[in-house]
């Protein structure tokens, strides 16, 4: 039997349709592992090995038993919602911040023909080639001497900074898209420079700072190396509580697991909810560098 | 605020000049204080014997000779290089096989994309505490699978083990890198002309030898950011190693990142750990020039 072409091509897109919705399974495979664990006693836990295997938990009656571990990690564990509220506190201002500086300075750097173009994509190359050992080892004794080590504003700082340059250019990629004649109307009918870009550049950029603002969210939430070095205790970020209950052999698993799906929470949803943004933001952002 | 004081005509070149300055001011005071600052100050502190609570002594080169004298310092080098060129390698490879795929327009390619930025957004650690649990010796989904299929007659602890620690190491970190690579090289796909495409579809191409002699070729220069994103980002990897292995069993995946760490912030020799740090940053530049020769050449269409 000779296949015709037409077969051929429908034989492919089956292939390719097998592949794709495998692929999706592949990565969603960990997360789907996770969550359902998070979810089981310890004693269902321990059961359920290869003899016994079941992936959704089973031995439950009401939903607020399913959620037991959840409720229990909210509930008893202050340390967990303090680092929680610690990572909040620390993740808004620098979103904030940032976000602000980095509208601010992309203007001009779209709007001009200044040496700086060059210079911040010089700067952003560097920064992201340096290791972040390098900065955090003068940090790190230079915030013991001003008394920034273990405090809120040390890490909104330190993660401003480390989340600019990025910031910087995908906000200046995105004001490169806005014609210039729409701010030519602004500054004949008499704005400063400033209100232009506040009454007329900003509103249409909207997109651009939504972009930047959920990136710098994420990143200053998921940051771990930083936070783990510039805190102590009083400041400790959710991210470095679960990394220490990582390697922690006397806690329950399901209980350790159900605080990695709570700090996952927050990013997960932002990151699915702009998602278009995101990935645009992302690609012009490296691409352009 | 401080900018509308300059109210009265602003076409005056050195007027428009202050006024780019105060606009990136904010922005260049961060990064000045929190990254330049602190790479001048490390740098100069890797030519002193620096340690916690002894007053800093000049000794020149002598912690970049030191590096060399750290014990087993041969196989970290050795295991950093092979771990970012194996993850590297891997990330393009998955990564473009999904690109590609992302771009045929099927039905579903959205919510791969969806999918995709779900270990994107998860904090490293996160993702790091999903493998260590699929690989926990008892417990874990990959001994249990193994198992019941009759592959494995024992449970076997993975993270002990030197090469199978490696493995884990890559596996998840090829998981967490691998989104931003698929958008990057999807994009770079969605600017290669359809004619092309349609030309091949003509000649009866299969769409093996389509991506052989079309988008291979065109998607090459653009690899180059790829690359040096993906070593960037290997050579500095840390909080992965951390909560998976802590640069064990022995220091089997201690990659330089980790020893630098260890010897600032566990052993507190500052300066060495920053003659450390600096001696990756110099791993990372060779390694893009050698990438950047390797994948950059002009490509006409």
């Amino acid at each position: 039997m000779s296949i015709t072409p037409k077969t051929k091509k429908k034989l492919f897109r089956v292939l390719f349709y097998f592949l794709l919705y495998s692929s999706v399974s592949v990565i969603m495979f960990p997360v789907i592992i996770t969550i359902f664990s998070s979810l089981m006693s310890e004693h269902e836990l321990y059961l359920n090995n290869y003899q016994n295997f079941h992936l959704f938990p089973n031995e439950w009656n009401t939903i607020s038993e399913l959620f037991e571990n959840y409720r229990y990690v909210i509930t008893s564990s202050k340390r967990a919602v303090d680092t929680f509220i610690n990572s909040l506190k620390i993740a808004i201002p620098t979103t904030i911040i940032a976000t602000v500086s980095a509208c601010l300075a992309a203007y001009p750097l779209s709007r001009t023909n200044m040496k700086g173009r060059k210079m911040i994509l010089l700067l952003f190359l560097f920064a992201s080639m340096v290791p972040t050992m390098a900065i955090l080892i003068p940090l790190y004794l230079q915030f013991v001497n001003l008394s920034l080590y273990d405090t809120i504003w040390g890490l909104v700082i330190v993660l401003t900074a480390y989340t600019l340059p990025f910031s910087i250019w995908v906000m200046k990629s995105f004001y490169d898209t806005i014609p210039y004649a729409l701010e030519e109307a602004a500054l004949i009918d008499g704005c400063t420079r400033f209100k232009a870009l506040l009454r007329v550049i900003i509103p249409v950029a909207m997109p651009g700072i939504g972009a930047v603002s959920v990136y710098t969210f994420i990143i200053a939430w998921s940051n771990f190396v930083i936070g783990m070095i510039l805190t102590k205790t009083k400041s400790t970020p959710f991210t470095v509580y679960v990394g220490v209950l990582c390697n922690m052999e006397n806690m329950e698993i399901t209980k350790i697991l159900a605080t990695g799906v709570i700090s996952s929470i927050p990013v997960v949803i932002l990151a699915l909810l702009f998602q278009k943004l995101i990935i645009r933001g992302l690609v012009e952002g490296a691409v352009k560098g | 605020m401080f900018l509308n004081k300059r109210k009265e005509g602003h076409s005056l070149s050195l007027r428009r000049n202050s006024f780019n300055i105060n606009m990136m001011l904010p922005a260049i005071i961060f990064i000045l204080f929190v990254m330049v600052f602190p790479v001048i100050y490390s740098f100069v502190m890797s030519f002193f014997d620096w340690r916690l609570g002894k007053t800093p002594k000049f000794i020149g080169i002598e912690n970049f000779v030191s590096i060399f004298k750290i014990p087993d310092i041969a196989h970290s080098v050795w295991i950093t290089i092979l771990f970012a060129l194996v993850v590297t390698l891997l990330a393009i490879v998955f990564g473009l096989f999904l690109a590609v795929l992302l771009n045929m327009d099927l039905r579903g390619s959205n919510f791969l994309m969806a999918i995709l930025l779900i270990p994107w957004a998860l904090p490293p650690v996160v993702v790091g505490l999903m493998w260590k649990w699929i690989f926990n010796p008892r417990l874990g989904t990959f001994n249990n699978i193994l198992i019941a299929m009759g592959l494995l007659g024992n449970f076997r602890e993975w993270q002990s083990e030197p090469w199978p620690a490696f493995i884990i190491i890559v596996v998840t970190t090829v998981y967490k890198v691998l989104p931003l690579t698929v958008f990057l090289l999807s994009a770079s796909l969605k600017t290669i002309p359809k004619e092309l495409y349609e030309a091949a579809d003509v000649d009866g191409m299969s769409p093996v030898g389509r991506f052989f002699s079309i988008t291979l070729p065109l998607v090459r220069p653009s690899m180059v950011i790829v690359f040096i994103l993906l070593s960037v980002e290997t050579f500095k990897a840390f909080d992965l190693i951390y909560v998976l292995t802590r640069g064990g069993p022995g220091n089997f995946t201690s990659v330089l990142n980790y020893i630098s760490y260890l010897y600032s912030f566990t052993f507190m020799k500052f300066g060495l750990g920053a003659a450390i740090a600096f001696f990756v940053s110099f791993l990372i530049i060779i390694v893009s020039i050698f990438y950047y020769r390797l994948t950059y050449r002009e490509v006409r269409y």
